[in-house]
């Protein structure tokens, strides 16, 4: 194959995945419900929009315990015991963003799709702004 | 080449490599997943491959992977890397059986592509969620982008070792 | 040769990518916008899906502007600050099912307590204890047989004044519906607020699955029900409250002793075809607690089912929707 063909496909590639990566958060991200996972495993579900008060989660892991805040509108990983600390530093979760993982532990903090939560929708007041 | 000057050779190849990764390590990772590196090194084992022999190539792979790993202190990058450099040796000797070695800058951005393939399947297994494959775009276009780069070198130094003789 | 296989690949990657954005029946609009003082948030399948969501967006802020007693302009504001003895056919129907559901409920759910609600700060936010004697006071005016409606005209003693707030997100949700419906829409699901309500099942067929609110962690809740084209609406105190030397004091008051109901009950949902009579009925119920709120149902099992949970954590089902509801606390089923 000539070289410009071979170009050519990285340079689809290349658009491909740009395109990818700016929009699939957005079409993934249905809610605002949050799920913490241990080892593959749904440990609890956040209704972030639903949340009157911050108030802190603990996971332990092999590599320590990471202290998880939740508070109306955000959640984010307040310390950690693993050396690298790439899930305090990445900060709170966002809109359309990357999720929370802490490697060491198996800890990943992400938004839900409607498929995986358990409900369609919550009856309840929302948290007054 | 005689086998002495393989076993040299590899051996430059090798500090080469390990140096590469050790300096990549400290550029702080794409993903939030500590670990997951560039890939950059990846090169000399295409280098070598082209210029030494498949088993010494992948001798120099399995030595960059262990020994980088104790040289960053990172042991649980030693899973990512095995995984990405494997999968990215094979994607290279296949490559070179496909692609001529003028336009050898296309195996070695198969070669990062597959690492970085290699290193995301190793965390999905890892951390058991799917949730890692949200860098596997980023993750490629900076494989195509090193891979190019770190290819088109391989290639001008092959080309100009080969022209002068040094090389068969 | 070449340059038209690269062109080619790159239209088929982003063609690739565009088709990946839409997908037919399960196509889902949704939107979220503030009107009535709250969230609303809709969700509607399909290909008009997009065009209700935004007939549904317009109803609602129209309902919002026509009832809403914080807006000056509204007839029912303006009905209040006695400028008008008339109101719309539309404004005079409601009026006349809010009554109604007061008279159904023996007065636990009253459309007069406004001024109460309104002296505890729970509108302002500035919340405070009234003295007995100002309770006093405004109980007289209050009272849904003080007022009545012939036709458009609406007459009410001076000193009593309406609020339909415990059943405007009711009325919006089936207006809502009613809109979509029109649009062509077959499955949608809306919260007003908290009032869930849902057009027919979900794109694959299956029933909606409704989290009910947990009373003590609102981020989480104590049980999930299946249903499909009913509403599901929850009233608590645990809403809208403040505290007050030690004392908590919630916005579902009682409206013949002025305070708030402390009937037992912590969380009460009404699930209905009816969305008005649902959204009266769960402020109705909290009020009067389990004992009359069972009474009720056996009386009218047909309009509606409910979901009560009392103030020991314990769990009450009418046997209408007992086999849709699963939870881990204690549940005890209601027959007739």
């Amino acid at each position: 194959m000539k070289t410009r063909t071979w170009i050519l496909i990285f340079a689809a590639l290349l658009l491909v995945c740009l395109a990818a990566w700016f929009f699939l958060p957005k079409l993934l991200q249905t809610g605002s419900e949050v799920g913490i996972y241990q080892d593959g495993e749904l440990l609890k579900t956040v209704d972030l929009s639903k949340v009157t008060a911050t108030t802190t989660m603990t996971v332990s892991g092999s590599a320590g315990d990471n202290v998880i805040e939740i508070s109306p509108g955000s959640i984010c990983v307040r310390s950690a015991g693993c050396p690298d600390q790439t899930c305090v530093k990445h900060g709170p979760l966002k809109a359309g963003g990357t999720p929370i993982i802490c490697l060491p532990n198996k800890l990943v903090i992400r938004w839900m799709q409607q498929a995986e939560t358990e409900y369609d929708a919550m009856t309840g007041t929302e948290a007054a702004s | 080449m005689t086998k002495t000057r393989k076993l040299t050779a590899t051996a430059i190849l090798t500090a080469g490599a390990l140096v590469t990764f050790v300096i990549e390590s400290q550029i702080p990772s794409l993903t939030s997943v500590p670990g997951i590196k560039l890939g950059l090194s990846n090169v000399f084992t295409l280098f070598a491959l082209c210029a030494v022999g498949t088993p010494w190539a992948f001798a120099l792979l399995l030595m960059r992977v262990f020994l980088g790993g104790l040289l960053t202190g990172q042991t649980m990058a030693i899973l990512y890397s095995l995984s990405g450099g494997l999968l990215a040796f094979g994607a290279m000797l296949l490559g070179r059986r496909l692609i001529p070695e003028k336009q050898l800058w296309v195996v070695s951005v198969f070669g990062a592509i597959f690492h970085n393939v290699g290193q995301i399947a190793a965390a999905v297994v890892i951390t058991g969620t799917t949730a890692i494959l949200y860098y596997l775009p980023i993750l490629l276009v900076s494989a195509v982008v090193t891979g190019a780069f770190t290819g088109i070198l391989a290639q001008l130094v092959l080309k100009r070792l080969r022209q002068s003789r040094f090389l068969t | 040769m070449a340059k038209r296989t690269g062109i080619t690949l790159i239209f088929a990657a982003l063609l690739l990518l565009l088709c990946g954005c839409s997908g037919g029946e399960s196509q889902k609009s949704t939107d979220e916008f503030f009107a009535m003082d709250t969230v609303m948030d809709l969700t509607a399948y399909g290909k008009n899906g997009a065009a209700g969501i935004t007939a549904a967006e317009t109803e609602i802020n129209r309902l919002d502007a026509l009832l809403s007693v914080g807006n000056a302009d509204s007839e029912i504001a303006r009905l209040d600050a006695g400028q008008t003895t008339t109101v719309s056919e539309e404004t005079a129907a409601l009026l006349k099912r809010a009554l109604a559901v007061s008279k159904m409920t023996d007065g636990a759910y009253d459309c007069t307590v406004y001024p109460l609600v309104s002296a505890w700060g729970f509108f302002s936010g500035d919340y405070r204890v009234p003295e007995a004697s100002e309770i006093e006071t405004l109980l007289q005016n209050v009272g849904w047989e003080k007022v009545s409606v012939d036709g458009t005209a609406v007459s009410m003693p001076a000193g009593t004044q309406l609020d339909l707030g415990g059943i405007g997100k009711g009325y919006a949700s089936a207006q809502a519906k009613k809109v979509l419906q029109d649009a062509g829409v077959t499955s949608a699901i809306v919260s007003l607020g908290g009032n869930i309500s849902a057009l027919g099942h979900k794109p694959d067929g299956s029933n909606w699955t409704v989290a009910i609110q947990d009373p003590a962690d609102t981020s989480t809740y104590f049980g999930l029900l299946e249903t499909a084209d009913k509403c599901v609406i929850t009233s608590g105190g645990y809403q809208r409250y403040f505290e007050q030397d030690g004392k908590t004091y919630w916005h579902i008051l009682d409206p013949e002793t002025g305070y708030p109901a402390d009937s037992g009950i912590l969380s009460a949902t009404v699930v209905s075809s009816d969305d008005v009579l649902s959204d009266g009925l769960s402020t109705a119920l909290f009020v009067m607690g389990l004992d009359k709120a069972e009474a009720l149902w056996r009386e009218n099992s047909d309009l509606f089912d409910m979901i009560l949970m009392t103030s020991d954590r314990k769990v009450y089902i009418t046997s209408g929707i007992s086999d849709d509801f699963t939870t881990e606390l204690d549940c005890e089923v209601v027959r007739p």
